[in-house]
């Protein structure tokens, strides 16, 4: 990879200091504004007191449901929407009273394969690029060359885009991010639409961004790919941080070393609280989803349970037939569920 | 490499990819040439047809027009019809592509000037201008023997070079004002529409009512086909005409301004609600 990345004093590389994001609910038409009628909009928040310190050489996750607010503050940093307060810092500069000077510390994809344009190659993008990131016209050859193959794209370099698949769009997309040698590098979705190999092997260069120096922050859907990818991991749910810690970290706080997901056929509707009932005895049900007669549950297992007598036993009490059990060590995926259920407040 | 510099670089990068882009899509340049041939063919046939093409009816469109060069007049009409059509397709919806695509952000994100991102294709619009204007100096020419020669192409040239900033800015304000819309290819029409009736395209705005005539007289792409009409064939030399056209030069940074403060005001209300990379 790239040996020289811009170094930036201090440890941490974008902070955020109490941000929120309120938008307005609602419309307010023209006729309402002119003759100066009360304004009845909402404000909603979309991040709502948002503390994060993403450091130098880490890939920091921002993980929540749909509309928590990770997309709203990967704008925020990358200077795209004004936060309504807090304080926003990326390598010491003020990304709010400063949005220009920030960007130049900031390589962002969002947006994905569309942001790229179709009937250009990937070498002719990228000198579009390099010259809106004003980068000196004696690197630019260099620097694309470099990018291209840090991204594997440098034998399709003069292909037209629109010959690409939506993985190899997605890493030129990465490419155009990483010309201006960026400090911090904001990646919304960057695996969404990906098959696996693809998004593996755009993983495995988020790792290798990371070991040459740069600040990486990812938004996720994927608790797989944070798991794997992620030095540190934010919750953000309902526009706040929920939790943070290490992938690690963050399993510890399911009070299970185990998850038990469970697959039955029940007797009758009717027996559904009861089958919970008795199961709960003996596990935290996280989860259960329920069609027709048919059930599953998502069970935490607390060290040294012996689940399957004692589910057995439950179920031929309720009349309930178990129709398959796996048993897992706790993954990010079940420290979501449990972060982000409803009813689940800090 | 100081900021000018980079802003320099970056407007003529811009300028290398639309041209990139046209050549990609040559349907389109083909088809303006091929529409500025067809369209007022159309017209001189109805003009004929309506006139009954006789002496009396030429001097009773001269005593309107003040020429008797009906073909021309309607070529240049059509000429700088299908500039105005061609601005307001290309750069007068620019940004809302770009916004449709998913790269306004990317661009927005990129430490380049709001001028850059606004202006930064206009000189690759010389093409479609040239392509439009030699296609209607060649139909004239084979195909209804108009006496243009060398001077006149000059003088069409120096016209279009002085009346090409103020379409780029009445482009650039349609632009910013595009992204604000709901609809703007609706828009987009009623401009062309007004701009067909208003400015003169196919008839002179003698006939006109008074106040239209005031409305269109006033509007920049009529005073820059009215140029290029006077300087055909000899009708009035060039040096009449500046006047005018330096005036379409101080309107042409009027316009730009106006799209610079729409686009400032624009981007700002977005990142403010919210609404830069959405369409």
């Amino acid at each position: 990879m790239r040996p020289a990345v811009r170094r930036v004093s201090g440890r941490v590389a974008v902070a955020l200091t109490d941000v929120a994001k309120h938008f307005r609910q609602g419309r307010r038409t023209v006729a309402q504004r002119i003759r100066r009628a009360p304004d009845t909009r909402r404000e909603v928040p979309a991040i709502d007191g948002v503390d994060l310190a993403v450091r130098d050489r880490e890939v920091f996750g921002l993980v929540g449901p749909n509309g928590a607010g990770k997309s709203t503050t990967v704008r925020v940093i990358a200077t795209l929407l004004e936060p309504t307060r807090g304080a926003v810092e990326v390598c010491g500069v003020d990304a709010v009273a400063h949005p220009r000077e920030a960007r130049r510390h900031l390589g962002v994809v969002i947006g994905g394969e569309r942001s790229v344009y179709w009937k250009l190659t990937g070498r002719e993008n990228l000198e579009y690029f390099a010259a809106l990131y004003h980068l000196p016209p004696r690197e630019t050859p260099g620097r694309i060359e470099r990018v291209l193959r840090d991204v594997e794209l440098l034998d399709r370099a003069d292909d037209y885009a629109e010959r690409y698949s939506t993985g190899m769009r997605q890493r030129l997309s990465l490419a155009r991010a990483l010309l201006q040698e960026p400090a911090v590098l904001l990646l919304d979705e960057p695996t969404s639409g990906l098959d696996p190999r693809s998004a593996e092997r755009l993983r495995e260069q988020v790792r290798r961004l990371r070991d040459a120096g740069h600040c990486v922050l990812i938004t996720t859907h994927d608790m797989a790919e944070a798991d794997q990818v992620c030095d540190r991991v934010a919750v953000i749910d309902r526009g706040r941080v929920a939790r943070l810690g290490t992938p690690a970290e963050l399993k510890r706080l399911v009070k299970a070393t185990q998850v038990a997901r469970v697959r039955l056929v029940l007797r009758d509707r009717a027996g559904d609280s009861d089958l919970l009932e008795s199961v709960g005895r003996f596990a935290t049900v996280a989860d259960k989803s329920v069609d027709g007669l048919r059930a599953e549950m998502t069970l935490h297992l607390a060290p040294g349970v012996d689940l399957l007598p004692r589910l057995v036993e439950a179920a031929n009490r309720h009349g309930a037939t178990i129709h398959g059990v796996d048993v897992e060590p706790v993954t990010l995926h079940d420290v979501f569920l449990a972060v982000t259920a409803p009813g689940t407040a800090e | 490499m100081n900021r000018a510099e980079a802003e320099l670089r970056a407007i003529a990068a811009t300028t290398r990819k639309e041209l990139r882009l046209m050549r990609r899509y040559p349907a389109e340049i083909v088809a303006l040439a091929v529409w500025m041939l067809l369209l007022p063919l159309a017209y001189i046939a109805q003009a004929t047809a309506f006139s009954g093409g006789g002496p009396a009816s030429v001097a009773a469109f001269e005593r309107r027009a003040g020429t008797d060069d009906y073909v021309a007049f309607l070529y240049l009409g059509w000429s700088v019809y299908l500039w105005i059509t061609a601005v307001l397709w290309g750069p007068g919806l620019a940004l809302r592509q770009e916004r449709q695509r998913g790269s306004f952000e990317t661009m927005f994100a990129s430490p380049a000037s709001r001028f850059t991102l606004l202006f930064g294709g206009a000189p690759a619009q010389i093409v479609p201008v040239l392509v439009v204007f030699a296609s209607a100096a060649a139909s004239m020419r084979l195909l209804f023997g108009v006496p243009l020669d060398g001077g006149d192409l000059v003088r069409w040239l120096a016209v279009l070079a002085l009346a090409f900033p103020v379409l780029m800015a009445l482009g650039a304000v349609f632009a910013t004002a595009s992204l604000s819309l709901q609809d703007a290819s609706g828009a987009l029409q009623i401009s062309r529409g007004a701009f067909t009736l208003l400015c003169g395209v196919t008839y002179p705005l003698a006939v006109l009512p008074e106040p239209l005539r005031a409305v269109g007289k006033a509007l920049p792409p009529t005073q820059v086909l009215d140029a290029l009409r006077a300087v055909t064939a000899g009708h009035e030399g060039l040096a009449a005409r500046l006047p005018g056209l330096a005036v379409l030069l101080g309107e042409a940074v009027v316009a730009a301004a106006l799209a610079m403060a729409l686009l400032w005001l624009s981007v700002r209300h977005a990142r403010r609600a919210g609404k830069l990379g959405l369409f």
